[in-house]
């Protein structure tokens, strides 16, 4: 091995990503050697991928807010109200498309006025999304009374589209792999690819790194700050969408907690509160790292009682890992 | 040597205190008007019985958002204090019941405890340079996590008659929490208003570097008043318990925000370095007041989350503006100055 290459390896076991995914293989091994019956099993397997993908849609959500300096607390609440919103319309014999729509404008007018009121009247993005997650959850109660709506007049194939499984044979044994999980995947690499390429988002750093040099240098700091909200926005319409399929019911409490479990996801995987840092792979293996960790806890055995609390203490110790670092570093 | 604080000009803090009297009037005038409005079109408001409601409605997020006005002021926000209310609440329960403690040393053993988490909090706040945000959110899941795994889930009762007291019991014909309430946000407003260790934490929340270069340890302070919140938050846990007679995990649950949005409502910068005590309390009392007006009215209740989310925005929005004026007119005395010494000087060179 030249010096170069060892360079290069050296800086990729450096980076945060790669001691993430060290962890989590980690924790894998560790659950996969202590229960392989229950951990290994592709059916276990499937069910902690399965949950992922709606905290893995929030977390994105979450990251692109942060990005910009930015937070949403209101996720969970819009999840819920624009689950709400599509389930109404179809139980009321709106077709499919049409009503999937109305959602995704539930949901970007929620990002909308959340990105108006911290870009225009430059109210602190935390008391916004604060106010917007009482406002959204509260309209769901109100829609729905807090009762389940269900919608048996929607075409089939949107309630099954949530639970597709394509069957993937190996050997003799066939594994079921869900549909939307491939989707969200797919869906997040294209969004990490852009992210970094794409100049309309790549240019969120610089406004999330420091948003005076970004307007000095040109960039219309407004306009990409009501954009992340938007972005944001339409993740969470992603997500209500695939719960309202997969669990054919539309239901206000839907997503209560998810904000924290989201930001605390995103910080783990590199995203800052002071904005300017953040990565899509990096959010991917924090969400998959507290999925692993509360599937874990049941699995050995725990009272699955303190799975909540793992959540905190995850969090806890990444930022107490960051600043032994940068005390190391003498930053 | 005593940090020289307050030297701002006076000129300058009349113009602030005037700004935040109007906001203080307009906001009871406000409250009143809803209280009155209540009572004309429903009735029944301004009874005892409905005012007992009322206040003990909101009285323990009240407690709490004393202690948040502090932590507000200082630059900082506590996240943390309903899972401290909640588990006040099952310690000292645990305390009582399961342990057999007399009342008194299992309230001192909790309040001790909590006031340990509120340094922690605090501690990890200076050590780890992050935003207390995400600190007091790492304790308020972990904690919130240990609250119910220690109880399974389910609620401890079985209080002896003079813990309940702490509840429902009456000094002067008002319930004890409301007297707390009242006693502790007189003790802290003329604190906050006139003791130097307090007036410190509008230094530190209108910048920390010029704090600690004007002499202040800025990390003590820090920590004291995350101590403060958290043990406010553990009284008020007790006498929850007592007031409900059980300890639930989930009791308390978005108390924080409630608390935060009584901060907000009170006219306090979010960012930091102004807030009183006196707001906070206005802003309690409107809270509790539109809620009473909700259940009065008999509209459906599910209203209320959206109201509340609204009417935080309106005062948020509302304070943003008197300050973006206040402002407005700080910069045009700053430019009459300027001018004045530009007009001195260019005399002076002729």
């Amino acid at each position: 091995m030249n010096s170069s290459e060892t360079s290069m390896v050296h800086r990729f076991v450096s980076t945060r990503e790669a001691l993430l995914l060290l962890i989590n293989v980690a924790i894998f091994a560790f659950l996969a050697i202590m229960r392989p019956e229950a951990f290994a099993s592709w059916t276990n397997l499937k069910a902690v991928l399965s949950l992922m993908t709606y905290d893995l849609l929030l977390a994105m959500a979450m990251t692109v807010v942060l990005i910009v300096r930015g937070i949403d607390l209101s996720v969970g609440s819009v999840l819920a109200l624009t689950s709400v919103t599509m389930a109404l319309l179809m139980r009321d014999g709106v077709p499919v498309i049409p009503a999937v729509f109305a959602g995704l404008a539930v949901a970007l007018a929620c990002g909308l006025i959340n990105g108006l009121l911290i870009a225009k009247a430059g109210i602190l993005p935390f008391l916004v999304t604060l106010g917007m997650m009482s406002v959204a959850r509260g309209l769901a109660t109100v829609l729905t009374t807090g009762q389940y709506i269900s919608f048996p007049r929607a075409e089939r194939w949107f309630t099954q589209f949530g639970r597709f499984e394509f069957r993937l044979q190996i050997g003799d044994s066939f594994y079921g792999i869900p549909l939307p999980l491939l989707i969200v995947l797919a869906v997040i690499l294209l969004f990490g690819l852009l992210l970094n390429n794409l100049p309309l988002l790549s240019r969120l750093f610089y406004v999330g790194e420091s948003p005076e040099a970004a307007k000095l240098s040109g960039i219309r700091v407004d306009r990409h700050l009501i954009a992340s909200y938007l972005i944001a926005a339409a993740f969470v319409w992603f997500a209500a969408v695939l719960m309202t399929s997969a669990t054919r019911i539309g239901y206000a409490n839907y997503g209560i907690g998810a904000e924290l479990r989201a930001l605390a996801a995103a910080i783990v995987g590199g995203a800052s509160i002071s904005g300017g840092s953040g990565s899509i792979v990096g959010t991917f293996l924090g969400v998959l790292m507290l999925a692993l960790i509360g599937n874990g806890f049941i699995l050995m055995n725990g009272n699955p009682n303190w799975q909540q609390a793992t959540v905190g203490i995850v969090l806890i110790a990444a930022v107490a890992f960051d600043a032994v670092r940068r005390y190391r570093t003498g930053w | 040597m005593p940090p020289i604080i307050d030297r701002q000009s006076r000129a300058q803090r009349s113009a602030g205190q005037k700004t935040a009297l109007v906001q203080y009037i307009g906001l009871f005038a406000i409250t009143l008007a809803i209280l009155l409005g209540t009572q004309l079109f429903f009735g029944n408001v301004l009874t005892a019985a409905n005012l007992e409601v009322l206040a003990m409605n909101l009285v323990f997020e009240g407690i709490m958002a004393l202690g948040m006005t502090f932590v507000v002021i200082s630059g900082g926000i506590d996240l943390s204090v309903a899972s401290v209310f909640a588990f006040a609440e099952i310690l000292v329960a645990k305390l009582m019941v399961e342990a057999g403690l007399p009342v008194p040393a299992a309230i001192v053993i909790t309040l001790v405890t909590c006031t340990g988490i509120g340094a922690l909090n605090g501690f990890m706040i200076v050590a780890f340079r992050v935003h207390p945000i995400i600190i007091t959110m790492g304790t308020l899941l972990t904690l919130r996590g240990v609250n119910l795994a220690i109880t399974d889930g389910r609620s401890i009762s079985g209080f002896s008659e003079g813990f309940v007291f702490l509840g429902s019991g009456k000094v002067l014909g008002i319930n004890f929490p409301i007297v707390f309430f009242i006693v502790t946000a007189l003790v802290l407003g003329v604190l906050l208003a006139n003791h130097r260790f307090f007036r410190q934490l509008y230094v530190i929340g209108g910048g920390e570097r010029p704090a600690r270069l004007s002499g202040i340890n800025v990390n003590r302070v820090k920590i004291i008043i995350y101590m403060l919140s958290a043990t406010l938050a553990g009284a008020a846990g007790i006498m929850a318990a007592a007031r409900y007679g059980a300890a639930h995990w989930g009791h308390g649950n978005l108390a924080e925000l409630k608390a935060i949005a009584a901060v907000a409502v009170g006219g306090a910068n979010i960012n930091g370095g102004s807030g009183t005590i006196g707001g906070t309390v206005l802003g309690v009392i409107f809270l509790a007041v539109v809620h009473n007006a909700f259940v009065t009215s008999a509209v459906n209740t599910f209203w209320y989350d959206v109201v509340s989310g609204v009417m935080l925005l309106v005062a948020v929005l509302l304070s943003r503006l008197t300050q973006r004026r206040n402002l407005f007119a700080q910069l045009r005395i700053r430019q009459a100055k300027m001018d004045q010494i530009a007009t001195s000087t260019k005399g002076e060179s002729l």
